[in-house]
């Protein structure tokens, strides 16, 4: 894999990848009777740059009764689109969104949302927040006294019903917007990264109570349809799971998840689960030795060279890790680290077989040496990259400088999936590092640093 | 007793707080008697104004009543102008730099074809000069409450919208849930601002001479407007005294209260809760009339249980059949995009047609004489409005960075400043006049402290703001390297200060444009003072009349404004926020 990387771009030779992807994406029959579908659905939004951005590609996908459906994947992955376009809030670009069958035009009736942010009205105290919906409908008073009692006690709110918003912490926040969300009587609950804004065990004992709901059909409730990036808590909750992949959204797998609940996290075939999404994911973004490298310019993940730098020292201590571990270590989010891990993987620092990440001989030099050594080995790898030598030809090409506009134009023409704006604030970060250019923010222009030999 | 107090179902206990509102209503209708008196009094284009002190308590309440109705009007522009506008990408277009010229001319020059056309349409009573007078109050208050309510109703989380959505609230719930709520604090602090701004003019417009008309209303304006053309300084000082009561008066009534109440639509608890409170929000909380009055007028309509459950059902019904319809709006868009067509050819029409006749107008009523001294006076006022600027910031700067980074000293002199920079300029002119005159300095020069009396206020307003925001590590840090005083203000207070300073020469400069009108002209002691500039062209040609002189100067104002604000301003903002923004 190193060597393979190094010599990326002196080889362009066409390769023949087996990829994971190109191997199956039909969707399985649904189980139970349909209650919403999304029919070859594709959306395409607009870019701040007026081009057109495919965020969604031929999305086929149910929610049917009785189902805890999880969306898994990473950001970009159109995973919250799907959702927005389920409950109606979105309409798609192309395709079909039906109902029981029937073609659906504005908000879903069958849905109510739960949402990441948790968008409870500040100035309203949580008995008039979870009655939002049912005084919409012009509910008449003591039906939606008693509903909303009934809901503010299904998820564990009572005493707290003359309290405002910013009085409760996240997790009581939370149960506002999924009792809320109750109250409507909706067949399936949208859940849109319910957990992600909460710490640990909080998001670990809202899980319990959400998937408690979901067995006891409260109310008229039969499934809950929910998008998060987590693995484990896929697997924890979900009856099936579909993996999405991202730039544009598809689907890419599918697994269906009969483990009994409560799930026993330590059982084989839970981990077995678990294992299995980890290697189909990580193989997604880490693809590098099957990725084709006919013209393509590899793709750089925009994290700071100091985080890399700290993966590597991680790494050096810790011998082999797994993704997950570091994610804890690090405190971030799975995809974060993915990124550095990637980063530092493009760079040759580091290297994953398996699903184990660790590091190589020339990252483990890299930091034990001193900070001049540090700039001359990273000095050689940045050249060996594409992007890096797109740069270094524009600036000779002009004299040593050339402005950012006109680097971050030359970018978003090559490619068209990443954020040049970005992309290019990472390679002037590695870039500066290295001693390879230099960056004169006042005037925004990038020069080639000392050394470097100038065209005339 | 029990009996027939549930029998009327009066509310049970009385208490203090409700002789106060109770007190304060009969007040209440004796005013509104007296000011519909007025309106409906008959034409009368020059009443005497009389300088009797006794006189002063009503005029200001006639001054006050015009303001509060301005104030109104203002209210219902703002939230249908910026509704509007916040809703249709389309309508945000023609809307938003419409807007944006509109707040930044000098409505001033627009005073006669206004009060003309009112008169005119209410030729038998007041109504229409009271009218234009109100109008003109409210053009001096309306923009910024436009673009605070419209920049809030932008700035509303994504999330919050789409659980408005999801949680089926109409248009009329989602502003009153959502919308009003989340921008009732920047329109509480921009009703404010307006208020104070709305007076500026008041002195011409409560009293002016188009012509051979003399225009006025009973007012707090028209009286200290006569107490300058006679000169009578005590009528003057009484003028400014009673200016000073009715702006504590409105704050202590009126703002401190809403600013409190306000605190409840805070999207965030903030750490520290300053601990204030208004008498008169406790009175109006504590009343258990006004309770019991909130109660008759917002309870819902009596209706059966039955009924209410036919309600409910026949919108759930609607709900889920509006999910299922299909579009079949194509044939109805093509004819709304017909009238929208027609609509605006026929507004185009008339602009260029309006376009037309005023060429035709300068063609042929001015000559060269008239436009080099429009250029030249356009040189002059532009000269005079940068002095302005310049004197201000001179003394602002450092004195408002003192203040602000003394966090005691800041939070004493702001109710100080606070009242100086509502209070309208133009009342202190006579006494501003009578220094400059002792000191023989000569009204070419003189319109230049005038116009600064009302400008620099806003300089030392943002300056303060921004000193108190300099974080105290990086002062901590100056002080720990013993750095000289020198150094200090050119590596630290200035860069820190550069947003705060060029928010407060934008507001400075677009004030003492303004101004011009005013300090440039003046009738004082029975003199008449002018100093050469597009500002006392203005006036001179509303006095006389002469409307194609008028309409040229304005246009020109208008247009050398936008493009100062265009030109200068946007680049400086952009520099601002680039390089000197200090969160990083």
């Amino acid at each position: 894999m190193l060597n393979d990387l190094q010599s990326t771009t002196a080889t362009e030779q066409p390769s023949t990848p087996q990829r994971l992807r190109q191997a199956k994406t039909n969707v399985a029959p649904l189980p139970g009777k349909e209650l919403v579908e999304l029919r070859e659905v594709s959306m395409t939004f607009t870019a701040p740059t007026g081009k057109p951005l495919p965020v969604l590609e031929r999305i086929t996908v149910g929610v049917a009764e009785n189902e805890f459906l999880c969306l898994l994947g990473a950001s970009g992955c159109g995973k919250s689109t799907i959702l927005r376009i389920m409950t109606g809030l979105l309409k798609p670009t192309v395709g079909t969104v039906t109902v029981d069958g029937k073609p659906l035009h504005d908000f879903n009736p069958y849905t109510a949302i739960v949402f990441q942010s948790f968008a409870l009205l500040p100035w309203l105290t949580v008995q008039e927040n979870v009655a939002l919906g049912l005084d919409a409908l012009k509910m008449p008073r003591d039906e939606v006294r008693e509903k909303v009692k009934r809901a503010i006690d299904a998820v564990g709110l009572e005493g707290f019903e003359e309290a405002y918003p910013k009085e409760l912490s996240g997790g009581m926040k939370q149960r506002v917007g999924i009792a809320r969300a109750l109250v409507v009587q909706p067949k399936i609950l949208c859940m849109d990264e319910p957990f992600s804004a909460l710490d640990a065990l909080t998001a670990e004992n809202l899980r319990t109570e959400v998937l408690n709901l979901f067995h006891a059909h409260e109310g008229t409730l039969s499934s809950v349809l929910m998008v998060t990036h987590s693995i484990e808590e896929a697997v924890q909750m979900a009856s099936r799971i579909i993996v999405l992949d991202a730039h544009p959204g598809r689907i890419k797998a599918e697994f269906p998840n009969t483990l009994p609940y409560p799930r026993n996290v330590r059982s084989p075939e839970y981990l077995e689960l678990s294992d299995k999404i980890h290697a189909l994911i990580t193989n997604t973004v880490l693809p590098f030795v099957e990725e084709p490298k006919i013209g393509k310019v590899e793709i750089i993940p925009t994290v700071t060279f100091q985080e890399i730098l700290g993966l590597l020292t991680v790494l050096t201590e810790e011998g082999t890790m797994g993704i997950g571990d570091l994610a804890e270590a690090y405190s971030s989010s799975f995809h974060e680290t993915l990124q550095i891990v990637k980063a530092a993987e493009l760079l040759s620092f580091a290297e994953t077989p398996g699903q184990s990440v660790l590091v190589t001989p020339l990252g483990r030099d890299f930091v034990h040496s001193d900070v001049n050594t540090q700039k001359a080995v990273l000095n050689k790898q940045l050249r060996g990259l594409k992007t890096f030598q797109i740069l270094l030809d524009t600036l000779q090409h002009n004299k040593g400088e050339v402005a950012r506009e006109v680097l971050i134009e030359d970018y978003a023409a090559r490619m068209p999936y990443e954020d040049p704006a970005e992309l290019l604030d990472t390679v002037i970060d590695w870039g500066r590092y290295a001693e390879l250019i230099g960056y004169r923010p006042k005037e925004e222009v990038v020069y080639l640093d000392i050394g470097e030999p100038v065209e005339e | 007793m029990s009996i027939v107090r549930n029998l009327i179902n009066l509310p049970r206990r009385v208490s203090i707080a409700d002789i106060a509102v109770f007190g304060a209503l009969s007040g209440l209708i004796y005013w509104l008697i007296l000011v519909s008196h007025e309106w409906s009094a008959h034409l009368q284009p020059s009443v005497e104004i009389h300088t009797d002190f006794i006189y002063l308590p009503v005029y200001t309440l006639f001054s006050l009543s015009r303001g509060l109705a301005a104030y109104l009007i203002s209210l219902i522009f703002t939230i249908g102008y910026g509704y509007v506008m916040a809703h249709s990408a389309r309508a945000e277009k023609v809307m938003l730099p419409l807007l944006d010229v509109l707040q930044s001319i000098p409505v001033l020059g627009f005073l006669p074809a206004l009060v003309l056309a009112l008169i005119a349409l209410f030729p038998k009573t007041n109504a229409g000069l009271e009218l234009a007078c109100v109008l003109m109050i409210f053009t001096g208050q309306v923009w910024n409450m436009t673009f605070a309510f419209y920049h809030s109703l932008r700035a509303i989380p994504n999330d919050l919208r789409d659980a408005s959505r999801s949680f089926y609230l109409s248009k009329k719930e989602t502003l009153l849930k959502l919308e009003l709520p989340s921008s009732t604090i920047p329109l509480v602090w921009n009703s404010m601002m307006s208020m104070a701004g709305g007076w500026f003019f008041l002195t011409i417009t409560e009293a002016f001479t188009l012509g051979d008309k003399d225009f006025r209303l009973p007012g707090i304006g028209s009286y200290m407007s006569v107490a300058i053309a006679q000169g009578n300084v005590p009528a003057m000082i009484g003028a400014v005294v009673a200016m000073g009561a009715m702006i504590i008066f409105l704050d202590r009534v009126l703002w401190k209260p809403l600013v409190i109440w306000s605190r409840k639509f805070r999207m965030e608890e903030l750490s520290e809760d300053i601990d204030e409170n208004s008498v008169v929000l406790n009175i109006l909380r504590n009343s258990h009339f006004l309770e019991f009055v909130g109660k008759k007028i917002f309870r819902r309509r009596k209706t059966s249980h039955d009924e209410q459950m036919h309600i409910f059902e026949a919108k759930r019904e609607a709900v889920i059949s509006t999910a299922f319809r299909s579009d079949e709006n194509v044939e109805r868009s093509i004819v709304s995009k017909v009238i929208a067509g027609v609509v605006s050819v026929g507004v185009l029409g008339a602009i260029s047609y309006g376009i037309f006749k005023l060429v035709m107008l300068f063609t042929v009523s001015l000559d060269s004489a008239d436009w080099a001294s429009i250029f030249s006076g356009t040189g002059l006022t532009l000269l005079r409005t940068t002095l302005a600027v310049l004197l201000g910031a001179a003394w602002a700067i450092p004195i408002g960075a003192i203040i602000g980074m003394n966090a005691k000293l800041s939070h004493r002199m702001q109710p100080v400043i606070q009242f100086m920079a509502s209070f309208p300029a133009p009342m202190l002119f006579p006494i501003a006049l009578l220094v400059l005159a002792k000191l023989g300095v000569s009204i070419e020069f003189g319109a230049v402290v005038l116009m600064l009396l009302g400008t620099q206020w806003y300089m030392l307003f943002n300056v303060i703001a921004g000193a108190s925001s300099i974080p105290t590590d990086l002062r901590e840090l100056f002080a720990s390297y013993n750095v000289s005083r020198q150094m200090r203000w050119r590596k630290l207070i200035l860069p820190a200060l550069f947003p705060s300073i060029i928010t407060g020469a934008v507001t400075a400069a677009g004030g003492a444009w303004n101004a011009s009108i005013v300090a440039e002209y003046i009738q004082f002691n029975g003199k008449t003072l002018v100093a050469h500039g597009l500002g006392s062209l203005i006036s001179l040609a509303t006095l006389h009349g002469n409307y194609a002189l008028l309409g040229a100067s304005v246009l020109l104002m208008c247009l050398v404004v936008v493009s100062i604000n265009k030109f200068i301003w946007r680049r400086l903002f952009a520099l601002a926020q680039d390089r000197f923004a200090l969160n990083t």
